[in-house]
This record gives structure tokens, sequence and C-alpha cells, in this order.
């Protein structure tokens, strides 16, 4: 792009950025010189001495598109006036604001203490400091990321949830001015209008699933996370972040760096941000916080030419960055860098298709305008390109209700609506570009590559990167000197002894190492940890331990001095600090690895040493996966999740609807349910980053003594000691449909809003559901085995479990494994309490193992024949009779509810739910916490 | 001449493909439908042990067959066709898993299936996409729900979605119905003293055939003996092979002369020296090949499978590729051929000149059909 059409484009944003003042909801119908008078015409003048007509066209009408776009319409009464009463809503005293993805009415307290003159004062005070002198984008982008986060404390919470539009509050005045913006950028060029871009980039599950380690894996999501920013930075320089629709990409910190580092945006705005701050690899900027697919607004005229861009730049961004891992493993292994070495020219040939990317661009300009530039119902060529995708005609949002009662202006019995304009078919373009995307998926072309020898000892499929093409031919076992041998001599965490990796299981082997560098480059100090499954295992035990208040033996602290302190989760880490025995209890790991290594004696007196200081080892710990149910029906706006169109209204304007007398046409207009909007999308993504940058962070890693090895959008990946896997795993089922948990400094404000610590957020509501699969394994257990065994539960949770549900395998030492599908709620509580009733010191685990027995035998239709059994076997091992008929009971009732695989039977599922129990009864993993897990953690209010 | 083989497992079967296992808490996994090389290296193994030719002389190309030749010049031996199979009151009936144009969901408990059908990216419809193709394959559905995984086309569905007929739930067979998978534990070998080493446990996963299924084998320019056992798939598990009477979907080839378009159907992989793209397939989707013209609108093929092997007489990886599918589809439009040309094609394979690849040929890579478009 030129450099007087980026200047236009910037200048466009910039003054539809300030198109309407943010503090509108505020003051509107309270000063005499009307909203418009507001920041906006101050900051117009400062900005754009010239005045705005060059742009000013542009910005009108991307304000009307966006307003139609996001809006429902309500209608106009033939005795209205201008103004007429029932429409105007005075939100400083009636302040309701509506959420996008549940549409439930948050009512606000009254804000008259705020006058209009103070909030006027406040955002203009806000955005001259956001001002770059002399350069507009700078400021356009300064205004794009700080815009909605003021520090005044009497309105700072609720400044970036204002709406819009008080009359139909379920948008943002920011959601309001991103849209507005980047598609006035797209107006003000002149190349054909706005088009929707779509990008995906892969492949996804493959890539992080070829890992050896949770280092590993933690690696391919985060890199796939980077790529996708690094497609999206191609649109967010040529046009700007607000392009971007689809994540929401405002207060991520790569793209803070982004600004900061690249684009010039003053360095103290960013002071304040944890990424900014925290120097370990809880920084936030580890966090692989971005999807593999973006959505975006481009000038139609430009929309292949960016595609074929971001193509270039993240291929070229991949091949660079596996040249420079290529260079340091060199560098560790002292041979001399030479261009012409042939691992220079098998990355280029292994990646020269990597990564796939996919794209579609459906145009505006699809949609028939008339001399009005509304939409002309006659022109056929928007249902003409969406027909083949669609089984009914007319297809998709077209064929909606209400798109056919609005689509030629519908006139009531007492009033009209407005015409639409092509804005309001964003739901309709959308559809057809997500259909377009797909099917541009039928087909992943690729290139021949012919690798010959020896392959990637993590893929199997690609050469391993050699600085001799003949060492390809040795097999292993035979090779004595490659670079691998001497990168596993001089740095075991980037290839174990005979690992040798082809391009992209290097890149991904040194990714971390690579990060740290890149950050380092721009002065972040920041050090990642990996936490072993060992030192996981062993959190377990010193979490259980700290509770007992025991100390630690001088035998055992003389025993450990000589070991390296470990990386330990953030929370013991917390919680040991301060103590005496700090650094024993982080050497301790450390010297454990080496006592499996140790003859028998010295393991005997290594067992003598623990026992002394009361340290019961555990062995195994706990893998959890989540991920967001039916994402794909979140994004299309399915009917079931959505809601009608008069839940957008604010209250007054439902009342006022009455005028209308029941008219059938709004009657039926109102019912029907709206479709994805823009806000809708930015919405869930924004509800998603909460989640991942947030709440998962402190469900998994401040409460509970986990670690998080990914959390990007809805999906989580999460290591925890087993006694925390059970409440972590509800702890963040709860989060994310925004329930209350005190544990966590949730607290649910109306269905979608809650407030974390001084912020009000909103997240994806209570319709919304997780599932989650969880391991429980052995540290010494092979990773692979364990993620595979990860995903096979996750895949359970959403089939057998029928979603919303939770499905956990413990995969035994000594061989074998347990299964156990539920649903969330009542099922995780009766497993914790029968797990707690096993623990008790008078009550035998026999109990379990007695049943086993003869539950198989028990015919399949009677549950009160269970019960009765059970709960003579439960007293018979030593528990009360109250306790022990009343859980069986519940058991019974649990078996004959729960979700059964095809060929599997209630008594199958009892069997499984009963061993499990037992196996987390051990007092290995017990340890206090029978006192300390109550039912509300597990099952939230 | 070519004839027809049925080979019905006695034991569990390693079907790894070329995914590399064996180091401590690896993990081998199983391909169903495995690699027609397979059954290949079987056959081959088989034919030089009843005739008692030496492995080692042969693999060193000492000892050329006629029909099989040398590993470095191989004969006139091919596998033409590879599927799995079913007996059933002595017929033999071959299981296809769907193609990449045919689309299973779960309606009320059914399985219904959906085609795929090219839509041309026009001017009029002004979207553009990364298609490398002038039409993309889609699917048209109001509501857009997940592919039903774990089933596979009987022989008469098969052929009926081969001609663009209905497919009727009944055509479908649950793969519960066909195998199942058993995890298995192995232990690793040193390499050079050939003993367990210590703590290199392993998983596989081994495939256990339901009683009467098996692989149907097409073999041309070999005659093979009537009936035997072989070594089939990984550490040599036992099979039995016999001959059957098998007459492959009829195909109307003037039918699809006639209509000048058709589709293009792998039924084996299809290792392309242009990677997806067909033989004789030009950047535009001009294709010419053995006398069949035409232009390829449109394709369905899935992301790219990786093809090796060991080659057990240099002990050493075979050369790993990247292969399209089997059931990969191809729309070609502007068909210009004799019902002479088409047939001579299928029987050859796609195969862009006599002589080229003839290993992989012989391993009976590239077979395809044509389809009604």
């Amino acid at each position: 792009m030129s450099n007087d059409l980026t200047q236009r484009v910037c200048s466009a944003m910039l003054a539809a950025r300030l198109h309407d003042p943010v503090e509108k909801a505020l003051i509107l119908m309270r000063t005499p010189e009307g909203h418009e008078g507001g920041t906006s015409r101050e900051l117009m003048r400062e900005l754009f001495p010239d005045g705005d007509g060059p742009f000013r066209e542009a910005v009108k009408r991307a304000d009307q598109w966006a307003a139609a776009a996001d809006r429902a319409a309500f209608p106009k009464h033939e005795d209205d006036g201008r103004h007429p009463s029932w429409q105007r809503v005075d939100f400083h005293k009636d302040p309701v604001i509506i959420h996008p993805l549940t549409g439930a009415a948050f009512e606000i307290k009254p804000l008259t203490d705020v006058a209009p003159d103070h909030a006027k004062a406040l955002a203009v005070d806000h955005f001259r400091k956001l001002v770059h002198r002399g350069d507009l984008r700078q400021t356009a982008l300064a205004f794009w990321r700080f815009g909605p986060e003021i520090d005044a404390q009497e309105i700072k919470s609720l400044w970036g949830l204002l709406p819009a539009d008080t009359r139909v509050p379920d948008h943002t005045i920011h959601d309001h001015l991103d849209f507005t913006a980047a598609l006035a950028a797209c107006f003000v060029t002149d190349e054909g209008g706005p088009a929707l871009l779509g990008v995906s980039i892969g492949p996804v599950q493959e890539f992080i699933a070829a890992s050896r380690s949770t280092s590993d894996l933690w690696a391919g999501s985060h890199l796939l996370s980077r790529i996708a920013w690094e497609a999206m930075r191609v649109v967010c320089e040529e046009i700007g972040p607000e392009a971007i629709l689809f994540p929401r990409l405002r207060g991520v910190p790569q793209v803070d760096v982004w600004l900061r580092d690249r684009c010039g945006v003053r360095p103290e705005l960013f002071d304040s941000l944890e990424w900014t701050k925290r120097e370990t690899d809880a920084n936030p900027l580890f966090v692989a916080a971005l999807p593999n697919r973006f959505t975006a607004l481009v000038p139609a005229a430009r929309a292949r030419d960016i595609a074929e861009s971001i193509t270039r730049r993240v291929r070229e961004w991949a091949r660079a960055r596996s040249e420079e891992a290529f260079r340091v493993l060199l560098e560790k292994a002292k041979i001399p860098d030479d261009p012409e070495l042939p691992g220079y020219g098998q990355i280029v040939a292994q990646l020269d298709d990597f990564p796939e990317v996919h794209w579609a661009a459906v145009p505006w300009s699809i949609v028939g305008v008339d001399a009005e530039n509304r939409v002309d119902a006659s022109d056929h060529r928007l249902r003409n390109a969406m027909r083949p995708f669609f089984s009914s005609d007319p297809p998709g949002f077209l064929g909606t209700t209400a798109w056919q009662l609005l689509s030629g202006g519908l006139n009531l019995e007492e009033g009209t609506f407005w015409w639409p304009n092509p804005g309001a078919l964003y739901p309709a373009v959308h559809e057809l570009l997500e259909r377009l995307i797909s099917a541009t998926k039928s087909l992943r072309p690729f290139a021949q590559i012919r690798q010959e020898g020896w392959r990637c000892s993590l893929t199997g499929e690609t050469e391993w990167l050699t600085t001799d093409r003949k060492q390809l031919e040795l097999p292993p076992g035979r090779r004595r000197d490659t670079l691998w041998t001497r990168v596993a001599d001089a740095q075991p965490s980037w290839a174990r002894r005979g690992e040798h990796l082809g391009a992209l299981a290097t890149l991904k082997r040194l990714w971390p190492t690579l990060l740290v560098h890149e950050l380092q480059a721009l002065d972040l100090d920041v050090q990642r940890f990996v936490i072993s499954t060992h030192a996981m295992a062993v959190a377990g035990t010193l979490q259980t331990w700290l509770d007992s208040k025991r100390e630690v033996s001088p035998q055992l602290v003389d025993a450990v001095r000589p070991y390296e302190q470990v990386a330990l989760p953030r929370k013991l880490i917390r919680d040991i600090s301060g103590r005496r025995d700090a650094a024993t209890l982080r050497q301790l790991p450390a010297w454990l690895d080496a006592q499996l290594e140790a003859d028998e004696p010295q393991r005997a007196k290594a067992a003598r040493l623990l026992n002394e200081s009361g340290l019961n080892l555990e062995a195994y710990y706990g893998l959890l996966l989540m991920d967001g149910d039916r994402m794909g029906a979140w994004l299309s706006g399915d009917r079931e999740l959505t809601f009608p169109h008069r839940d957008s209204f604010h209250p007054q304007i439902r009342a006022g609807l009455a005028k209308f007398s029941g008219d059938p046409k709004l009657t039926q207009y109102a019912q029907e349910h709206r479709a994805a909007t823009p806000s809708r999308h930015m919405a869930i993504s924004e509800a998603l980053n909460h989640f991942a940058l947030d709440l998962a962070p402190a469900v998994i890693e401040k409460v509970h003594a986990g670690r998080i090895l990914y959390a990007g959008g809805d999906d989580v990946l999460a290591m925890l000691p087993v006694r925390e896997l059970l409440p972590a795993m509800a702890g963040l089922r709860a989060v994310y449909s925004g329930r209350s948990d005190e544990r966590f400094g949730i607290r649910r404000q109306e269905n979608g809003f809650v407030r974390y610590g001084d912020r009000l957020m909103r997240v994806m509501g209570e319709k919304a559901t997780i599932s989650a699969g969880a391991v429980i394994a052995h540290h010494q257990a092979p990773f692979g085995a364990v993620l595979r065994a990860l995903r096979a539960a996750e895949h359970r949770a959403k089939t057998e479990g029928g979603r919303d549900a939770f499905s956990l395998a413990v995969i035994k030492r000594s061989g074998g494994a347990l299964y156990l599908t539920a649903n969330w709620g009542k099922p995780i509580v009766l497993l914790v309490e029968v797990r707690d009733f096993l623990a008790l010191p008078g009550v035998s685990r026999r109990a379990v193992y007695n049943s086993l027995d003869w539950i198989k035998d028990l015919p399949t239709d009677e549950p009160k024949l269970l019960a009765t059994m059970l709960g003579y076997q439960f007293e018979r091992q030593g528990g009360d009779r109250l306790s022990a008929f009343c859980l069986a009971e519940r058991l019974a009732g649990a078996a004959f509810s729960a979700p059964t695989p095809a060929r599997s039977t209630p008594m199958e599922w009892l069997r499984n739910f009963l061993q499990v129990a037992e196996f987390l009864a051990r007092e290995v993993r017990t340890g206090s916490l029978t006192d300390k897990t109550s039912r509300e953690e597990l099952e939230p209010a | 001449m070519n004839s027809f083989h049925f080979i019905e497992p006695l034991d569990v079967l390693y079907l790894r493909g070329n995914k590399l296992f064996g180091d401590p808490g690896s993990y081998g996994e199983s391909m169903i439908p495995p690699w027609p090389s397979v059954a290949a290296g079987a056959l081959r193994s088989w034919m030089l042990a009843a005739e008692g030719i030496d492995f080692n002389a042969f693999a060193r190309g000492e000892h050329p067959h006629p029909a099989l030749g040398t590993p470095a010049a191989p004969g006139r031996f091919a596998i033409i066709a590879f599927h799995l199979a079913r007996e059933c009151n002595g017929r033999i009936e071959t299981m296809h898993p769907p193609t990449a144009d045919l689309i299973p969901q779960l309606e009320d408990e059914h399985v219904v299936a959906r085609a795929l059908k090219p839509v041309a990216v026009t001017q009029e419809r002004a979207f553009s996409s990364s298609s490398p193709l002038s039409s993309i394959p889609v699917l048209a559905e109001d509501q857009r729900r997940k592919p039903a995984a774990g089933y596979w086309l009987t022989q008469p569905g098969y052929a009926r979605h081969l001609r663009r007929e209905g497919i009727e739930p009944t055509d479908f067979v649950s793969t519960r119905d066909l195998w199942s998978i058993d995890e298995r534990v192995g232990v690793g070998l040193d390499p050079e003293l050939r003993r367990a080493e210590d703590g290199k446990l392993f998983s596989t996963q081994a495939i256990a055939l339901r009683p009467g299924v098996g692989f149907l084998v097409g073999v041309a320019g070999a005659i093979l003996p009537d009936r035997g056992t072989v070594r089939l798939g990984g550490d040599g598990r036992a099979a039995v092979v016999h001959s059957v009477r098998f007459e492959p979907p009829p195909i109307d080839l003037e039918l699809i002369r006639k209509m000048r378009k058709c589709r293009v159907v792998l039924t084996t992989p299809g290792i392309f020296g242009a990677g997806w793209r067909l033989p004789g397939m030009d950047l535009d989707g001009r294709f010419e090949l053995h006398g069949v013209r035409g232009r390829v609108v449109a394709a369905a093929v899935s992301r790219a499978e990786v093809i090796s092997g060991f080659d057990l007489a240099r002990w050493r990886p075979k050369p790993a590729e990247r292969v399209a599918a089997a059931g990969s589809v191809y729309w070609m439009e502007e068909l210009d051929a004799s019902p002479g040309a088409l047939d001579n094609l299928i029987q050859s394979g796609l195969w862009p000149a006599d002589g080229e690849n003839a290993a992989r040929r012989a391993e009976g890579l590239n077979r395809f059909l044509f389809a009604v478009f």
C-alpha cells in the first residue's frame, strides 16, 4: 500500500474511532450540545485541524453499516416524532447492559453521581494521554488498545462495557468503534468495498501431538499460536488490529509487544501490564493465546494479495526460525556454521509448504443495493452464491423469518421498520465465508518431497537434520558423531540420547529457547522452567505434607543438599516461601530422581529418610485437557445458543413495544432469535481470552498447585497433583460458564457477567459447557502414551458423556487402566464422597474389592437390590450404617442414570467408578484432603 | 491375465505404516486399510518360497524371477487391486472406506451419506479462495454436522456411489463388525545383539479382523499358486490365501465418454511427482495421460500421507514420499477419450510413462476407477 493510502486509511480509522464518544451512554440527553459534542468533537478538532472532509463519507457509511450489523432493529410508530419519549433511555438513571451471548440484562446501580461534564472530562483526559503527537497511526493504535481501559475509579469497571446504543445495549461502544473503524478503512481505499477474509492455519492436532514431553507439548501449541499471530500481523500492519474481527486482539500480550516495539506506541502505557513484569514463564507471553484461524475485514480488491502475503509471511517465518534453531544446535555441537551444510537445504525442502494456509474471501459487493444504498431485495447474487452450500432456499440467514420480514422494509399496522443497509447482512456474508473455507479445505494441496535414509525420531517421516548426508544411512545405534549425538552430550534437554530430529521437530524442541532469546532481545528478562511429571507427582506429596505441619529431618536436609533446586508449581513455591526448609523441599525432586537410579540399599536408606520426615511419596500425577463444547455452533449462532430480538432491547424499549398492540409481524420478529453479529463474535473471543489468560491460571496455578501447559481460547491443557485434579476440573468448569467461586476470587453478577478483582468481565455464560479428559498416570509412564490416553478421554467425555462431561482414565503402573465417564455436578461430588468414605480410618477399601466380585453378576434392572447389597458391604467394612446405605443408594442411582457407551451396562460403569474412588482413596493421595474438599468446591452454586 | 486372491489372517496383524516405533514408550499405530505394498511383499515372498528361491540371492539381484524380476528391476508382477473384503456365502464382497466426496452422518442413529458437489468459483459468485482449482467441492446442508466416523461402504453401496446413485443406510457397515484393535506390548531389541533391551517396552496396535474378513488382492503379470499361507504385515503373522472369482464394479465407460466428464477415484494411495496433482495435470488443471484428456476442476484430497516401508534387501527404510490417500476424488470436465483409452488407463494405473517407479507400481500404488461426475 502506498504511503498516501496508508495515511488515508489510518486517518479514516482514527476519525471513525472518534465519530461517537466512548462516554456517549453517560452524557446522552444530559448535555445541550448532544453526545456528538463530547470527547469526539474536541479530539477531532485537535487531531484533524483541517477537518475530516476526505473521509467523512467513508466514516458515515461505516457507522451506518456497523450499526445495522450489530443492532436489533425496532420500529417507529406512526405517531412518533423525531425522538419519541418511549425510545429515550436515560442510561444514567436506568443503566442496563445486555450480555451478547446470554441475553441476560445486567442492571447496574444508577450512575447519577457521574455528572455529564465529569464523564466528558474523564474521557477527554483519558484519550489525550493516548495521543501521540504528530503520528496519527500510533494515536489510532493507542486509542484502539487503551481506549477501553480507564483509570478513573468511579467508572473504571464499567468503562469497557458501556453500550453503543442505550436502547439496544447488547454491544459495547468499543465493539461498535472497532467495527466502524475497520469498515471505514475499506470504504476510504475505494477498492471494491469491504470483504470478509477467513484464514485457517494447520496442521494443528498432528503438529501438537508429536510430543515427547510436556515441553514439546507446550512448544507445539505456543508455536502454532505464534504462527497465527504472524499471519494476523500482516492484516494488522496493512490495515489495523481492528480489521481482525475474530479473535479479538486487544489485550493479547503478543500484540502488545508488537504495538510497543514495532509500532512505537509509548512504552509507559504498558508499564502496569503483567507481561512486562513477570520474570518466569508464568508471564502471559508464554500463553498460547491465539487460535489457528481468524476472520478479518479487508478491502475486497486486496483480499487475495493480503491472503497470499499471509501465506508467504508465515512460511518465511517458520523457515527462518528453523534455520535459527539449526544454527543454535551447530553452536552447541561446536560445528562451524556454513550455508552449504545439508541441514539448510533439508529445512527448505521439509518446510516448503508448512504451515498449510487455507483462506477464502467474500466481498460485500455481492449484496445488491438500491440508489439509497439500502439492500435491494430483488438482487439475488448473494442468494445464488449461498444456494449451493445449503439444502434449503432461501439459504441460511436469508431464509430466516427475521430477514424475510425486514429485507424489503417492514411495514406494520401502525408503524414501520427502517430499511436495512448491507451491514445487516453480516450474518449471511459470514456464514457464506465459513462454508467456503470449509469447502476449500476439502483439498489440502501438497508438493512431492523424497526423503532418504533413516528418519526423524519424532515423526518418522522426514530426514533428520544433518551436517553430512552420508550419516542418514546409519541406523540407530551406529551413529557415533553426528550433530545430534553431540547435542545430546552437550544439552540433553534438546536431544535425548539417540534422538535425531527433522526440521519441524527441531523447531518445536528449540522453540522455548528461541522464544526466551527473542524476549531477552526486547529487554524482557524472562526465564522458562519446565516442571517434570515427577516434580508434579512430588508436588502433591509436598502439598499434603505441608498440611501436616511437620519439619524435614536434619538427615534428609543433609542428603538432598548436593542436589539442584527444581521447578515446582507456582502455588507450592508460594506456600513454602519463607520456610526454613524451602530450599530442601525444592531440592527434593532432584534427589528423588537420583534415588530411582540407585542400588537397593541406597533406595532403602532413602525410604527411611523420607519416612522419618513423614513424607509419603506420590508417584502419580494428573493431566487434564478441557475443551469448550459446540464452539462452531456458538460462532455460527445456532438458535438454541442465541436469544430473541426482544431480549436485546433495554427494558424500557421492550415495554414501549406495547404501543404496537400486538402487531403479529412485530411479535414474530421480536420472538425470532438473533443471528451471529460482529459483536457476538467479538464477545466470544473476549470471553475466551478472559478464560485463557485470567480465569484458568487463577484456578490451576493460584488456587491449585498445577501448571498450565497451554491455555488458548476454549482449550486448556494442565498438569496437576492427583489430589487436586478433581476440584481443579470442577473449578474450570464453573468459571468457564461464569459461576461464582470465592476461592478463585470470581463473583457472578448476572448470567455471563463476573467480577474478577476490580474488573467486570463478560464470560461465556451458563449455556456454555466444557468437557474434560483427565488422566492419572505414573510419572515414569511414557508421555506419548499418556497424551494419547488423554485425548481419548476427552473424546469419550464428548461422545459417551454427551458433552458437558468429564472422562477420567487411571493408567496403572502395574498394567491395566480404569475409565470413568460422567457428567459434571453430582457424579463428581459423589466420587469425592466415596473416595473420602473409603479413606476414613475405620473403613477398609476391601469394601470395593469385595463388591467388584458380585456387581457384575447382578441383574441390570434392579437398582434397589444393588443399593442394598452395596450398603451392606460398606457397613461391613467399617462404615457407619447411615452413611453406608445413604452412599450406596446414591451410587446405585448414579449408575443407572450415568452415560453408558454402547455395549456397556450400569454395572460396568459402577465397577469403574468404585475402582477409581478406591485408587484415589489411597492414603498417599488423600492426606488431610478429606477434611478440605467441600461439596461447594466441586459443584459451586 | 489378472487373478484375484483372498487373504484371510489366522492371527492378529501388525499394520504399522512407516511410523517409527520401538523406542521406550513409543506407540505403533496400525492402519486399515494397509498399503497395498503389504500384500505385494507377502505374495512375492510366498512365490519365492514356493519356488525354493534363496531370498538373500534374490535380494542381491543374483536370482532374477521371471515374473518378479529383481529388486532393482521389477518384472511384470503388479498388484492391481487391494481392498478389505469379507467372505459371505462363498462370495467375496469388498469393503470400502467412504471416499473423500462422501460424508457419512448420523441421523436418528442411522448413517446417511451426503455427497460433495463441485461448485464453480465464478465471477458472478465473486468469492475467492486458496483453492488452486476452478471449483470447490461443497456439501450442501443447512445445519453443519460432524462426519460420523467408523463406517465403511459395502460393495453395492460403493458401486452405487460410483454411479452417483443414492446411498442407503444399509450400505454402511460399522468397523466394529469388520475388525477390532488389540493393544499389545512389545520389547525393543538391541539392533546389534538382537536381544531385549532393558526398559524398552513399547505398545502397538494389533488388528484383529473378524472371522471371514480379510483382503482381496488383484494380481497381474504372474500366476500364483491356488492356495497357501503367507506372512502378512509386521512380524510376518500367518494368513491363508486362495484364488477367488471376483468381478470389479462395472463401470459404463461409454456413458462417461458421452457425458464428457467424470470423477477419478483413487482406490490405492497415489504417489505422484507433483504431490497431490495427478500425473499429466498442469497448473490450470489440464490433464493428458495415455490418450485421456480433460480438465480437473475440483478435487477432494486430504492432507498428505507419507509412504515408505522397509527395504529388507538393503536393510534400510525405503525412501519416504508423500501420497494422496486412497479414496481421493478428482472431478474432471472436458473429457476427451475413447472407452478403450479410458479402460487402458484403468488397467495401467496413473503412471506417467512405462517403467517409471517400477517398484511402487508393482506394489499396487496409483490404482483408480472412473466414476460418474
